[in-house]
């Protein structure tokens, strides 16, 4: 073995798993940006102005090989539409965020299975609207290991 | 080996800092939990019971490599705070009483270093044992949890 290298191990996790919205690796469609909100975590929303179907953000993260949580807060209003998440571009789940009231709201999809450790690319997707628009509002996206 | 390098085995790679949002959990076993907007505090607020009760408790899922870990919490002190203890996989690493009779915003409650001696999915508990005799509930408050590894196995 060369002295200086390193073993990773396939059993190498990644604790639990922090994406800010700011920190994305590529925009695919539309313009995203700040929505400054006095009384929300962070004190911000992060959003798409640009309100379009197909309008994607996209991150990059390291996910070891595991069955994962996916976990999301997001804003209902008149004007949000359904957005999907997608894990290497293929959607786990969707929800529809057109409602009456504004309200914030967790989003859980579990049983994420990753068969590869590796790094992955994790979007959000809007794929359609029951409301006026095809916003988006949210925080954070956090990911978790549960086996 | 030539000096000044490392050479790093299983299973010692680790995440060497982890950052849990309050709000993050993966599950609630007793207790209402919402976030709460305090401008003073990291982050706009922090996640709490809002009617706090003995017996309140929450989880968060986290993968964690073998190795020695330091868990501290970043909360607040106040008149309705209460005694909080902290598990691992259902060994406690200890109770904090969060009362204090002025609010104090950022506090750090530092929880005892803990070992873990295997690869796998750990569940940290917060669940609120009592209070102080001074305080007038239980509430619990987390904005985040910090975890750093502080030493290798």
């Amino acid at each position: 073995m060369h002295s200086h290298s390193k073993i990773y191990s396939e059993d190498t996790g990644e604790g639990h798993i922090f994406i800010a919205p700011w920190a994305y690796n590529s925009i695919t469609q539309g313009t995203w940006t700040f929505l400054s909100s006095s009384n929300s975590l962070f004190y911000f929303l992060y959003t798409n102005t640009s309100a379009a179907i197909h309008d994607q953000i996209d991150y990059m993260v390291y996910l070891s090989k595991g069955t994962y949580t996916f976990r999301s807060y997001y804003r209902t209003d008149t004007d949000n539409g359904i957005c999907a998440f997608w894990l290497d571009y293929i959607s786990q789940g969707w929800i529809d965020a057109n409602a009456a009231a504004s309200t914030m709201n967790l989003w859980t999809i579990a049983n994420i299975v990753v068969t590869s450790s590796n790094l992955h690319t994790v979007s959000l997707h809007l794929q359609g609207k029951t409301g006026t628009q095809y916003r988006w509002e949210f925080t954070h996206i956090f990911l978790f290991r549960t086996a | 080996m030539a000096q000044g390098l490392t050479t790093y085995t299983y299973p010692t790679i680790g995440e060497k800092k982890i950052f849990i949002m309050g709000t993050d959990y993966s599950s609630i076993d007793s207790g209402t939990f919402a976030f709460t907007n305090v401008t003073t505090q990291w982050f706009n607020g922090y996640f709490e019971t809002t009617t706090g009760v003995v017996g309140d408790s929450i989880n968060y899922l986290c993968y964690l490599n073998a190795g020695i870990y330091q868990l501290f919490v970043l909360s607040i002190l106040g008149a309705a705070r209460g005694i909080i203890r902290c598990s691992i996989d259902g060994t406690s690493l200890g109770t904090y009483d969060t009362y204090d009779a002025s609010t104090r915003s950022n506090m750090l409650l530092d929880y005892p270093a803990f070992t873990i001696t295997a690869p796998k999915v750990v569940t940290i508990n917060f669940y609120a044992t009592g209070k102080n005799a001074g305080s007038s509930d239980e509430r619990m408050a987390i904005t985040y949890i910090d975890i750093y590894q502080r030493g290798l196995l």
